[in-house]
C-alpha cells in the first residue's frame, strides 16, 4: 500500500473549501508527504453531488478520495495518510505507542476543547462569551505548558511538525484575526512565549506559507459571521416596517458612540431608540416587539407559556447554529 | 523497578461508560490490570497528577506512564499489546479510518443525543428523540454499506463494538428510567439492533456490567437533577 508501483498513478483527490481550517489540515499533510492530489473546491451553500455522495453522514469537508474510496474527518484523514504512505517522511505521529497516545490526546484536545471554546468566545455574547473567553485562556495555558515540556520546544511533534501542530494551524492565521475583530488578546508574550515562537516557526514552514487562504477574504468572512447577530435586528425592524439609520462599526476601531452606548460589552448590535441604548440581539428583538407592539407581525406570542417556549427555542437555535458556519 | 514491568492500573468510576470501554478492551485482550475506583467528587491525587489536563476518568497507567481519553486508550492498548489477544482495529488503513470515523460519530453525536433525552422532557426531549432516530438511520445505512455487520476487517469484537456497546448497551435501563420505549429500534435500525444484541452477549460485557439497580438509580438521579436545574418555564407535554 505504501510505495507506488512504477508507472501507477495513485489517484488522490481532496474535497475542500477555500477557507475551511479543517480542510487545510489535510492539504498540509498531503503536501508535507509529497503526495500529489487533485483539489475539488466546494461551495457549501450549493453542495456538489460528489460531496454528498462521499460524505453522506456529515456532508462536510474535508473528504479525501483515494482509490475511489472516501475518508472523512480531518484527524482521521491525517492518520490514514500516515498509515498509507508510511514510507514518506516526515512522520506525522511518533512510532512509540505511548507517545502516539499522548499525541492523539492533544489532537483530540484541540478539537474537543480548544476549538469549541474559542468559537464560543467569537460567536456569542454576554455571559456565554465570557465563559468562552475564560475557557480559551485556560486551554492556551495548557497548550503553552505542554509545549514548554518538549525538550527543544520546536513543534508539538518534536523537531518537525506533526499532527498536533497541523491540528493547531488555525492558531497561526485565525487567532490574530479573531483578536482584531473582538478587540481581545488571546496570546501574549508574557503568558505564551513558547506558543508565540511556535507560531512564528509554523508560519515559516514552506507548505504552510504557500497554502493560506487569501487574508482579505478571510477577514471579510469572519467579520460578517461576528456581525450576523446584527442581521436579526435588521430583519425585525424591516418586518415591522420601522425606519432606522444604520451605523456601521469597524470592530477593530470602535467608535466613541458604540463605547458610550454599550460600555459593558462594547459590542454590536446596539439599538438606539430615542437616545436610549438596548444591547444583546435577543433582548433587542423583544424590545422591538414591545415598543412597537401595534406594528404587525408579532415577533413573540401573547400567551405567557408560548412566549416562554418561543424564548426557549430562540436560545436553542442560537446554540445549534454555533458550529454551522465554523465548519465551512 | 521490577514491579513496574507491565503493571497496568485503570482509574475509573463504576458508572462511566467511557471507563467500561477501556475495561472491555483490556479484558478482550486478556490483559491483567488493577482497578482503582475514583470518587468523582473527591478525586485522588494520583488521578489529578496523571491527568492534569481534563482530570477525568478513565486514565490508564502502564509502566507508570498515563494515557487519557477512552478512544485514545483503546488505540494505545491495541498498539502496545499488538501480539496479545485479538486486534481491536483492522490492519488495513482504509478500514481503520472507517472504524475511527464511526467510533467518533457514536462518541460525539449519538452519546450526546442520548444524554439530552435523559436530561429533558416535553418538546426538547421529543426533538432529541427525533435526532437520535435520524442518527440511528444514518448509522444503519452507513454500516450496512461497509459490511460492518459480521465482517469488520476480520474482527468480531473490536473498538467499534466496544463503543457501540457502551453507547447503547444500557438503552433498556434508560427506557426503565423514562418509563417508556424511546426509540423503535427494530423498525428504525434493525441491523444495528441485532448487531447490538450480539455484542451484549459477549461474556466480557456481562462480567463488567455495572449492577442494574444501581445504574437505574443513578440515571434517575441525573435526570431529576437536570430537570430541576433547567428553565422552569420550559413547557412539558
Amino acid at each position: 500500500m505504501a510505495a507506488r508501483e512504477p508507472g501507477e498513478e495513485e489517484e488522490v483527490k481532496l474535497i475542500k473549501t477555500w477557507s475551511s481550517p479543517y480542510a487545510l489540515r489535510a492539504v498540509w499533510a498531503l503536501k508535507l508527504k509529497g503526495i500529489p492530489y487533485e483539489s475539488i473546491d466546494e461551495d457549501l451553500t450549493h453542495k456538489s453531488d460528489i460531496l454528498l455522495h462521499h460524505n453522506p453522514v456529515h456532508k462536510k469537508v474535508p473528504v479525501l478520495l483515494h482509490h475511489g474510496r472516501s475518508i472523512c474527518e480531518s484527524l482521521v484523514i491525517i492518520e490514514y495518510i500516515e498509515e498509507t504512505w508510511s514510507h514518506n517522511p516526515p512522520r506525522l505521529l511518533p512510532e512509540d505507542p505511548l507517545q502516539r497516545a499522548e499525541t492523539r490526546f492533544w489532537a483530540k484536545f484541540v478539537d474537543d476543547k480548544a476549538l469549541p471554546s474559542i468559537w464560543q468566545a467569537f460567536s456569542k455574547e454576554g455571559k456565554e462569551q465570557e465563559q468562552g473567553l475564560s475557557e480559551t485562556a485556560e486551554h492556551f495555558r495548557l497548550l503553552e505548558a505542554e509545549l514548554k515540556k518538549k525538550k527543544k520546544r520546536l513543534f508539538f511533534g518534536g523537531e518537525e511538525i506533526g499532527i498536533v501542530d497541523i491540528a493547531l494551524g488555525w492558531v497561526v492565521n485565525l487567532v490574530p484575526l479573531f483578536e482584531r475583530i473582538l478587540g481581545v488578546k488571546f496570546l501574549d508574550e508574557e503568558r505564551h512565549p513558547a506558543l508565540l515562537e511556535w507560531r512564528q516557526r509554523m508560519s515559516d514552514v514552506d507548505v504552510v506559507k504557500e497554502s493560506w487562504p487569501p487574508r482579505d477574504k478571510l477577514v471579510a468572512k469572519w467579520t460578517a459571521i461576528r456581525e450576523r447577530c446584527g442581521l436579526r435586528v435588521i430583519w425585525a425592524l424591516k418586518l415591522k416596517g420601522i425606519p432606522y439609520d444604520s451605523i456601521d462599526e469597524d470592530l477593530a476601531n470602535k467608535s466613541d458612540l458604540l463605547l458610550q452606548y454599550n460600555p459593558v460589552h462594547k459590542k454590536v448590535p446596539v439599538l438606539i431608540h430615542n437616545g436610549k441604548p438596548v444591547c444583546e440581539s435577543l433582548v433587542i428583538l423583544e424590545y422591538i416587539d414591545e415598543a412597537w407592539s401595534q406594528n404587525p407581525p408579532r415577533l413573540l406570542p401573547r400567551d405567557p407559556v408560548q412566549r416562554a417556549s418561543a424564548r426557549f427555542w430562540a436560545k436553542f437555535a442560537d446554540e445549534k447554529v454555533r458550529y454551522l458556519v465554523l465548519l465551512t | 523497578m521490577a514491579e513496574e514491568e507491565n503493571r497496568v492500573i485503570l482509574h475509573g468510576f463504576w458508572g462511566s461508560p467511557f471507563v467500561k470501554r477501556v475495561e472491555m478492551a483490556l479484558k478482550l485482550k486478556g490483559i491483567p490490570y488493577e482497578y482503582v475506583e475514583e470518587d468523582l467528587r473527591n478525586k485522588s491525587p494520583a488521578l489529578l497528577t496523571h491527568n492534569p489536563v481534563t482530570k477525568k476518568v478513565p486514565v490508564l497507567i502502564h509502566n507508570g506512564k498515563p494515557v487519557s481519553e477512552s478512544l485514545v486508550i483503546i488505540e494505545y492498548i491495541d498498539e502496545a499489546w499488538k501480539t496479545t489477544g485479538p486486534r481491536l482495529l483492522p490492519d488495513d488503513p482504509y478500514k481503520r479510518a472507517r472504524v475511527r470515523f464511526w467510533a467518533d460519530f457514536l462518541h460525539r453525536q449519538v452519546m450526546e443525543a442520548m444524554l439530552v433525552i435523559l436530561k429533558t422532557d416535553g418538546e426538547a426531549q421529543e426533538k432529541a428523540v427525533k435526532e437520535l432516530e435520524e442518527k440511528l438511520v444514518v448509522l444503519e445505512g452507513g454500516l450496512k454499506e461497509e459490511g460492518v455487520f459480521g465482517d469488520n476487517g476480520g474482527i468480531s469484537a473490536g473498538m467499534l463494538e466496544i463503543v457501540m456497546c457502551w453507547c447503547f448497551g444500557a438503552y433498556d435501563l434508560g427506557e426503565e428510567v423514562l418509563g417508556v420505549k424511546i426509540v423503535d429500534w427494530e423498525k428504525k435500525a434493525p441491523l444495528v439492533y441485532s448487531w447490538l444484541q450480539g455484542i451484549r452477549e459477549i461474556p466480557v460485557v456481562q462480567e463488567i456490567a455495572p449492577p442494574k439497580e444501581k445504574m437505574v438509580a443513578t440515571l434517575r438521579f441525573i435526570r431529576q437533577s437536570a430537570l430541576k436545574a433547567s428553565n422552569p418555564t420550559v413547557p412539558s407535554s
